[in-house]
């Protein structure tokens, strides 16, 4: 895997092949897996686990820095905002599993990822209902799994989407109410 | 809801979120169409106030801290990931090193529960042993310590692999490739051995082979320190008990008890072989119901053979492959007794090798039949061309040029191909007794197959020819072309004769059979060579002509090889009539016309270093004739214009051993006559010349025949030089001594030397008479007699040439110190070395007459030098005698004055 692949594919991607995406995941996955486990020096619970400079780390480590394109940037926090998403997770599945005693955690992400308390659950149906939301209007889940799950700040979801920051953080505002909404009445 | 649903309530609802709190209802009745949106947008302007906190996080923060012992856990530089195993003493994990994820480790921890002072003994000697192992194929030691809690753990190499047995069936490897793994593995373990540790656990469990196919040991938990100073260990650590090994390897030492060395690995090593071969344990069918009758079936039944048990046979895999050799190997490492066993891994590993690369192996008998069939087999090159290749094992290296004669074609291809072979089948004859005994064998193995052969090869021409090849062949090495071994001449003659017919009936059968008539053609030049030898010098030359024409019609437009082959046979012609020295018909002037016609089918100068050195070989025997009819001065001019030629050819040719050779013979030749011709300081100077050229050659190749005998030559004559003409007796005895010392190692290397034995009687009794000269006559005496001793034993061999019985002769009534020579018991010698020289050897009359003289019957001493005289040309006025004429007309003076008294 070198910073050569990362970059042909995101420069397909932004050309419009949306199969590059397949192939980003995986890379893009292991690079952030990587961080992951490096951010936490410490033992201490409640450490929280920076997204943000994990996504952006990947991205450094991944991509040719030669390679200027903003648009190459936002499709790659596109990609990993994505992947993050799946990799916290696959995580939480495995280890809701575990807890109802169902079997060895399928655990995809290393356990060295210690953070605070346990809160599993409600990931897990924070993305459920935000796989809702992508059916209804994906612009606005797009922004919640940027946010969200990449970590990134508005000016950077903004770059990353080719959206004004006003309308991220009009897209914003409606996702929270909604998702607060949909996950406070289930 | 509907995609126009959602996008009217996230307008509104964005709008709304616009409009100042307290002015929002308003708003929303107004830019509501109905009463559901204005509730819906209501309800989510709610929710937006209430989660001011929600997703204000990272996802991440969402996850739980884990609580398993031992997984997150950082130890020394490394971030455990998770469990890949655990044993009796600790558990392993993969960790990746903080600050660089991309290695990975496996690191073991002892287990909190089992962390008794003896465990952490053995961690703390597993951490020494690897520390102190540094190998390609051993996991690799990267840290060690004690964690926070006090548990010791080591680090070392994550290696991704599978078990040993399981890759090598998951890819089906066949025999020759898990050998190979196998062997890799051996390293391995020699390598630890040599550290002075013994694993004492080896098993396939502990042996992975990574995707790459590189197999990895692992795993030394157990082993056993041979030498615990030596790792800055105390002796106390070592642990004495070995009991915690897996039994299934575990050698019968190991299960008893008793004390454990290298042989236990080599034990297990054998089981894993044997496992790997046949997919079965050698004890699987015996008694396995306890571990009672497990140990004693381990400790005293003997496993049977893998090619019997191999259950599941494939075509890589099965039991004609395993039988012989593995059987050996493997069994051989199963011995009970660890004495019995392979004294180390690499001898195992070696006998392996053997057994890939076709040599015998040391795990089965050495018999000679089993070791001839090896080295055939493995040459691949049929028995005809075989038997060329196995008389290098003989005699046939001891190119001893007393005249420093060039060699004919067939015995430089053996030379040739005996320095190429020589060091493969080195190891095949090793257990030999003495090479000329292996070569008679050879010839004899060769000679009896050929005759089965024979009786199978009626009416297959392809065959026949097949046979009369291979009786040439084997002639070639029962008679060594060049100086011809006491005995074995007739022998060769025997096998000639044998092809000879084969060869005639194939070629009469289709005259288009160009093979058959080059064969037959072959068959002739054989015989033409060898018959002079055993006295049919007529014959020879009968099949010298047959040669001839047969190569003359088979001579093609273009073709050397055809071209090459007529040259020999006008050669052969040319030594038969007149050239060689010690037999020939005497017939000088055809001799030369026999070598003019050769040189004519040398190709023009300049069209290579083959044909350049062929032409000063035939230019030679030419300048040699001369040289012996006393005519020094004429050869002497020749053998100078030649070696200009032949100096260029070596400047061209810097690499040519054998051009450098030439240009040696010629200074020796020149020198030689030189001397003859009273030139002393030349002389010298160009044995000089002649000598350093073959101590750089010999330096460069202690193989290298030609040198050595070149030397022999070069210092023999320079000794005599010295002796005769200079009178400078130390140089002459260094001389000597420096041949005798050449002789020796030759003679010594091969008993069944004639030549080297004739050369160095010759040698002791020169060296016998420089000592009488410096006073040392009982050393002398010691010299002489061991000198004559040799030469009589081979004068007295049925079937001595002329020249061995001349050279007893010749020495005998030479002898120093003078009591030693006996006239009486020479006489018979002499007589008989000038019956063989037809009387037309001038150097036979000679010996003749000093007997004669000796004996006081100088009349006919006088009557044999005059004869002998008569054969030379008369001296010139003016130019002084040559040395072997000096001498004729000094014992004749002092004949004919005792005459007169």
């Amino acid at each position: 895997m070198t910073s050569a692949t990362v970059t042909q594919l995101l420069h397909q991607l932004s050309g419009g092949n949306r199969q590059a995406v397949d192939e980003l995941t995986p890379l893009v996955y292991n690079e952030l897996k990587r961080i992951a486990g490096g951010q936490l020096r410490s033992e201490r619970p409640g450490h929280t686990l920076q997204a943000t400079a994990l996504v952006h780390e990947a991205y450094l480590k991944l991509v040719d820095q030669r390679d200027t394109s903003w648009q190459n940037r936002a499709h790659f926090f596109g990609v990993a905002a994505q992947v993050m998403r799946r990799i916290l997770l696959d995580y939480a599945k495995g280890r809701r599993r575990e807890k109802r005693g169902g079997g060895i955690a399928a655990a995809t992400l290393d356990e060295a990822l210690v953070v605070g308390d346990d809160r599993t659950s409600d990931l897990i149906e924070i993305d459920e209902v935000l796989t809702r939301l992508e059916k209804l209007d994906e612009r606005q889940a797009k922004v919640v799994e940027l946010r969200f799950f990449g970590g990134l700040s508005v000016e950077e979801t903004a770059e990353a989407m080719g959206i004004s920051e006003p309308t991220v953080k009009r897209e914003w505002a409606m996702a929270r109410a909604w998702l607060h909404r949909e996950l406070a009445s289930a | 809801m509907n995609p126009e649903r959602w996008q009217e309530l996230k307008r509104v609802f964005q709008d709304a979120l616009e409009v100042p709190r307290e002015n929002r209802d308003l708003y929303l009745r107004d830019a509501c169409a109905d009463d559901e949106l204005r509730q819906e947008v209501a309800a989510l302007l709610a929710s937006e106030q209430d989660s001011t906190d929600f997703l204000s996080g990272s996802a991440v923060s969402y996850l739980p801290q884990d609580a398993q012992s031992g997984t997150g856990r950082r130890i020394g530089a490394f971030l455990i990931v998770r469990e890949i195993g655990a044993g009796g003493m600790g558990t392993v994990y993969l960790a990746e090193r903080e600050s660089d994820f991309r290695q990975r480790v496996a690191v073991k921890l002892i287990r909190a529960d089992v962390a008794s002072g003896e465990t952490v003994r053995r961690f703390t000697i597993e951490r020494q042993t690897l520390a102190a192992l540094h190998h390609p194929r051993i996991v690799r030691l990267i840290d060690g310590g004690t964690t926070d809690d006090g548990l010791p753990y080591l680090v070392v190499d994550y290696v991704e692999g599978v078990h040993i047995d399981k890759f090598c069936d998951a890819h089906k490897l066949g025999v020759e490739e898990r050998l190979k793994l196998f062997m890799e593995v051996c390293g391995a373990v020699h390598y630890a051995h040599q550290s002075l540790i013994v694993h004492c656990d080896l098993k396939p469990s502990n042996i992975l082979v990574t995707g790459e196919g590189v197999p990895m040991l692992l795993d030394f938990g157990i082993a056993k320190l041979l030498d615990p100073g030596s790792m800055g260990l105390e002796t106390e650590m070592a642990l004495t008990r070995q009991r915690a090994f897996t039994p299934r390897y575990a050698s019968p030492e190991q299960l008893s008890g008793r004390p454990v060395t290298t042989a236990a690995d080599v034990y297990a090593l054998g089981v894993i072989l044997y496992e790997l071969l046949t997919g079965l344990s050698p004890y699987s069918a015996g008694d396995l119901a306890s571990p009672a009758a497990w140990i004693k079936s381990v400790c005293e039944a003997d496993a049977p053979a893998p090619s019997t048990t191999i259950p599941v046979e494939t075509p890589e895999r099965n039991s004609r492959a395993l039988r012989g050799d593995l059987d050996a190997i493997a069994l051989k490492a199963l011995r009970k007794d660890p004495r019995d066993r392979y004294g180390s891994v690499d001898q195992m590993a070696e006998d392996i090798r053997r057994h890939l690369s076709g040599q015998p192996v040391l795990a089965r008998k050495n018999t000679t039949p089993y070791v001839i069939r090896k080295f055939l087999a493995r040459h691949k090159i049929g028995v005809a061309a075989a038997a060329v290749v196995l008389m290098a094992i003989g005699a046939g290296l001891a190119s001893t040029l007393w005249e420093a004669r060039i060699a004919a074609r067939r015995f430089e291809d053996v030379r040739n191909l005996a320095h190429t072979f020589l060091f493969d089948i080195h190891d095949s004859i090793e257990n030999l007794p003495g090479s000329t005994a292996a070569r008679s064998l050879i010839a004899q193995t060769g000679t009896s197959y050929l005759d089965r052969l024979a009786r199978d090869a009626r009416g297959d021409s392809g065959l026949q020819l097949e046979l009369a090849e291979g009786y040439l062949k084997i002639g070639d090495v029962e008679g060594n072309q060049f100086r011809p071994n006491l005995g074995d001449t007739s022998k060769a003659v025997e096998s000639y004769r044998k092809a000879l017919p084969i060869a005639e009936s194939v070629a009469s059968g289709n005259r288009k059979d160009l093979h058959a008539r080059r064969v037959l053609a072959q068959a002739h030049m054989d015989l033409a060579g060898a018959l002079p030898f055993t006295g049919k010098t007529e014959e020879a030359f009968e099949h010298a002509r047959k040669a001839e024409q047969l190569f003359r019609e088979l001579l093609a437009p273009g073709d050397r090889e055809s071209r090459t082959d007529l040259r020999r046979a006008y050669e052969t012609e040319g030594d038969i009539l007149g050239g060689a020295r010690d037999i020939n018909l005497g017939r000088e002037e055809e001799a030369r016309a026999a070598y003019k016609e050769s040189l004519l089918l040398v190709a023009e100068p300049g069209a290579g270093e083959q044909d350049a050195t062929a032409r000063i070989s035939l230019e030679m025997k030419l300048a040699d004739m001369d040289d012996r009819a006393g005519r020094a001065a004429d050869a002497l001019k020749q053998y100078q214009d030649m070696l200009a030629r032949a100096e260029e050819l070596a400047r061209g040719n810097p690499n040519n051993i054998r051009v450098q050779g030439m240009v040696v013979v010629l200074l020796n030749r020149i020198a030689s006559a030189q001397t003859a011709l009273r030139q002393g300081p030349e002389a010298l100077e160009n044995y000089r010349r002649a000598i350093e050229i073959d101590e750089s050659i010999l330096a460069a190749d202690p193989r290298n025949d030609k040198a050595r005998s070149g030397l022999e030559v070069a210092n023999k004559n320079l000794g005599d030089h010295y002796y005769y003409d200079t009178g400078d007796i130390p140089r002459a005895l260094a001389c000597y001594r420096r041949v005798a010392e050449l002789l020796d190692g030759q003679a010594r290397a091969d008993p069944g030397n004639i030549v080297a034995r004739l050369h160095l009687s010759e040698i002791r009794t020169g060296i016998a008479s420089c000592l009488v000269k410096t006073g040392h006559v009982a050393e002398a005496r010691r010299e002489t007699l061991l000198g004559l001793e040799i030469a009589k034993a081979l004068a007295d061999r049925p079937g001595a040439t002329a020249e061995q019985v001349y050279n007893y002769a010749y020495l005998a009534i030479n002898a120093d110190p003078e009591d030693l020579r006996d006239a009486a018991a020479v006489l018979p010698y002499a007589l008989k070395a000038v019956e063989m020289g037809h009387g037309s050897d001038p150097f036979a009359l000679h010996v003749l007459a000093q007997t004669y003289a000796r004996a006081a019957d100088y009349r006919k001493a006088i009557e044999e030098d005059e004869k002998a005289l008569a054969l030379y040309p008369p001296a010139e006025p003016g130019k002084p005698v040559p040395n072997a004429q000096a001498s004729i007309l000094q014992l004749l003076k002092k004949s004919r004055d005792k005459l007169k008294k």
